[in-house]
């Protein structure tokens, strides 16, 4: 039993971490939301050059061949910085998705440009379905057209499908399974509707209408379902840690806070009610944790893990993130509210992340040799 | 990172499980299964059962009645027992005072008491907490003074669990008085049986009688029940309360009680009412039982960060622990709130012992260290010492 990590992870944590205190302070991210992107080309630039875009990608098409525990290092620390930019849709389900399902020749063509971030893809599939989203949602569906196929259908919540050039989409096979397919986004007939979450992170809504697009691997294959769980449950891993990052960030700022600002003639850190809540705060983050190095561990390496326990890991991470960010306002009184100051973001960033994959946790609950009596989705909200 | 256990760490729990399935006497695993408490009597029985392998203590050395295991062994003796269920040694014998002696006792004390302690052939409770001195225990007043050979001890104890079967107390006694108050105290053991002890019942709100006030009036104490230097009584509480990483979180409790409350559901005495309680708390077990086994594999040991951890453990194990008593006793509806619930333990009702566990288990956020005082340790850890 080890939860330690590695010398290689110990140093890419703290690359990642230089990199983003040097580059992410609350003032030049405010900068980077006012881009007409909403994120930093330069800084994408900056991931590519330290190997954090092709971290997901097998070592054989040029990237770096990861484990989710090295993507949790990673992640915990882009959570910590709240960055902006399109990693998880690209470098994490794209990455994992194209690995595990694509051809030979789509793999070659794509991974290395996934890896060096020249190529952006934006991942279209379950994504955010929630229960606000189903009514204008129509299922997207996939007929063969000639040589190829052609979709329609809508998604919503697409993260950064504006930033990508490609998008990788699912959606239903006359045969009644899912599988996924390779989009261009300036394809004719996709029609898109841009906005920004409530975290200032840019994602859009898609139509599509007789969208020519590229099944990813070989027609007659039908290992779409798997590949999108595989990589949908990459993405849910990733996002605990990048929740367990922003937790992180926001009680180091209250600790702060609580510190430095005196009221009564003292430190608000001599306040026993506020010193509790800290405390309360430091339990959820240290469970958090745990549940987050268990998600990375049940990808990397099943054996000891228990049915559920991914499931388990998003529950446990976005019920005690909401409410460790949801103390962290409230401890810092009215600057804790104000957009300036930067501690709401992570609340922002929560309420994200808890939309995202629940869909994909219910799928997961119902594939044969897993049992939870429970659908610990709906516990989340 | 992994989370598996080694082969021989599987194979010891197999082997556990097995010995403790075949040698756990039914009638108190029916008992522990319903809710209610083990009695004194079971307690002892089971403790002397698991002695056999050296395993109420089991990572005392063999010669002092332990098995020599290390920690992940004894987490899993601790948890497999939680999971029978099965009754827990005696808490004040092997958790509290058998650290203290094998860390500051004399090699006499240490050979004459340890194997008893681990055998439970001696029981003994606990006298710390005072009228006056509860959660502030250095404020504690009960004076032992030297007289010759022996110390004289008077003075008055409270919420003393089991003090009414014990054969012996370890207190924390006051042998001078200086300016710092956690100065001048000392750690005394009392033979029950000493003239001038007087043991009151105090009946709590579960009904029934784990508690006492024991009195002391000019109680004759030999030397040589004094562990470690005079004066440094203090230093010894302290060590008992921050040398545990694990037994703080009880996750093998929390387990089990969750366990009964799946049965309880699918045999549909309780309804679908319950389901979304249930499994947030099954995913906030698991959110504790990985956080404990961080803790233990840490390399980041240490005192006070052993203290921290004891206190992150005891203060989510305690909320987790009064969570799902509280959902299993509402499951009972309303035969959990009956007085007496239903004759005892003898009683075979599925929900005879789930109001008393409920109100029983109010005292795990009050005893060994209150959940505020928890907070304290750790807010002190995360904001400095302010």
């Amino acid at each position: 039993m080890n939860f330690e990590l590695t010398d290689d992870q110990v140093q890419i944590q703290g690359t990642v971490r230089r990199l983003l205190a040097d580059r992410y302070s609350t003032t030049l991210r405010n900068r980077y939301l006012a881009e007409e992107t909403g994120w930093s080309a330069d800084l994408w630039r900056a991931y590519a050059d330290m190997g954090l875009t092709a971290l997901a990608v097998p070592s054989e098409f040029g990237g770096l061949g990861g484990n989710a525990e090295d993507l949790y290092v990673v992640m915990r620390e882009l959570g910590h910085a709240s960055i902006l930019e399109p990693y998880l849709g690209s470098c994490v389900a794209a990455a994992t998705a194209i690995s595990l399902g694509g051809s030979v020749q789509q793999r070659e063509l794509h991974l290395p440009k996934i890896a060096s971030g020249e190529s952006i893809f934006a991942w279209a599939s379950e994504g955010a379905s929630g229960p606000g989203s189903s009514e204008d949602e129509a299922e997207t569906v996939a007929a063969s057209a000639g040589n190829g196929w052609q979709l329609n259908g809508t998604k919503s919540v697409v993260l950064h499908a504006a930033a990508s050039a490609d998008l990788v989409v699912s959606a239903l096979l006359p045969i009644g399974s899912r599988a996924l397919f390779l989009v261009r986004r300036d394809a004719p007939g996709l029609g898109l509707r841009r906005y920004r979450l409530v975290d200032g992170s840019s994602a859009a809504d898609i139509r599509f209408d007789g969208v020519a697009a590229e099944l990813l691997g070989l027609p007659d294959e039908h290992a779409g379902e798997d590949v999108i769980l595989r990589a949908e449950s990459a993405c849910i891993a990733a996002i605990c840690a990048e929740a367990v990052g922003a937790m992180r960030a926001a009680l180091e700022l209250t600790v702060t806070h609580l510190n430095t600002r005196a009221q009564f003639g003292k430190p608000l850190a001599n306040n026993q009610a506020l010193r509790h809540r800290c405390a309360d705060m430091a339990v959820m983050l240290e469970c958090s944790e745990s549940m987050a190095m268990l998600a990375a561990i049940t990808l990397s390496d099943a054996q000891g893990c228990e049915p559920g326990d991914l499931s388990m890991a998003r529950t446990v991470v976005m019920r005690n993130g909401r409410s460790l960010c949801e103390h962290a306002v409230q401890l810092h009184g009215g600057i804790g509210m104000t957009e300036e100051y930067g501690v709401g973001r992570y609340l922002q960033r929560m309420m994200v992340l808890e939309q995202l994959f629940g869909a994909t946790v219910r799928r997961l609950a119902k594939r044969p040799g897993i049992e939870t009596e429970t659908d610990t989705d709906e516990l989340a909200h | 990172m992994d989370i598996r256990l080694t082969d021989s760490q599987q194979a010891f729990r197999q082997e556990v499980r097995t010995f403790i399935a075949q040698r756990l006497p039914r009638e108190t695993r029916q008992s522990l299964r319903r809710g209610f408490g083990a009695s004194y009597d079971q307690i002892r029985q089971w403790q002397a059962i698991l002695h056999e392998k050296g395993w109420a203590a089991p990572h005392w050395p063999k010669q002092y009645g332990g098995a020599g295991l290390g920690e992940m062994e004894r987490l899993i003796v601790l948890e497999e027992n939680y999971l029978a269920p099965a009754p827990q040694p005696v808490a004040q014998n092997v958790g509290m005072l058998g650290p203290v002696l094998l860390a500051f006792g004399t090699e006499e004390q240490k050979s004459s008491l340890l194997p008893r302690l681990a055998s439970g052939e001696l029981f003994f409770c606990q006298g710390f907490s005072e009228p006056g001195a509860g959660s502030d225990l250095a404020g504690l007043r009960t004076a032992a003074q030297l007289d010759g050979e022996d110390y004289i001890v008077n003075g008055q104890k409270i919420w003393t669990s089991g003090a009414h079967v014990a054969d012996w107390i370890f207190c924390l006694v006051r042998t001078s008085r200086e300016q710092r108050k956690q100065d001048g105290i000392s750690f005394l053991m009392i033979d029950m049986r000493t003239p001038g002890i007087t043991v009151r019942p105090i009946r709590s709100i579960d009904g029934e009688h784990h508690l006492n006030e024991v009195f002391f009036d000019g109680v004759r104490v030999p030397r040589r029940n004094l562990v470690g230097e005079e004066g440094k009584g203090w230093s010894y509480a302290r060590y008992l309360l921050g040398s545990e990483r694990i037994g703080t979180a009880h996750v093998g409790l929390c387990r089990e009680r969750l366990h009964y409350a799946r049965e309880l559901r699918g045999s549909r005495r309780a309804g679908h009412e319950f389901d979304r309680d249930l499994g947030l708390l099954e995913a906030e077990v698991r959110a504790l039982e990985i956080t404990q086994l961080r803790m233990l594999t840490s390399s980041q040991a240490g005192a006070d960060r052993n203290t921290v951890v004891a206190s992150v453990l005891k203060l989510k194990g305690v909320e987790l622990q009064q969570s799902i008593t509280l959902l299993l006793q509402r499951m009972s509806g309303p035969s959990g709130i009956e007085a007496r619930s239903r004759g005892g333990p003898q009683s075979d009702h599925w929900a005879a012992g789930l109001g008393k566990k409920y109100l029983f288990l109010r005292a795990a956020s009050i005893y060994g260290g209150t959940s505020e005082i928890q907070r304290e340790i750790v807010a002190r850890a995360v904001l400095g010492n302010t």
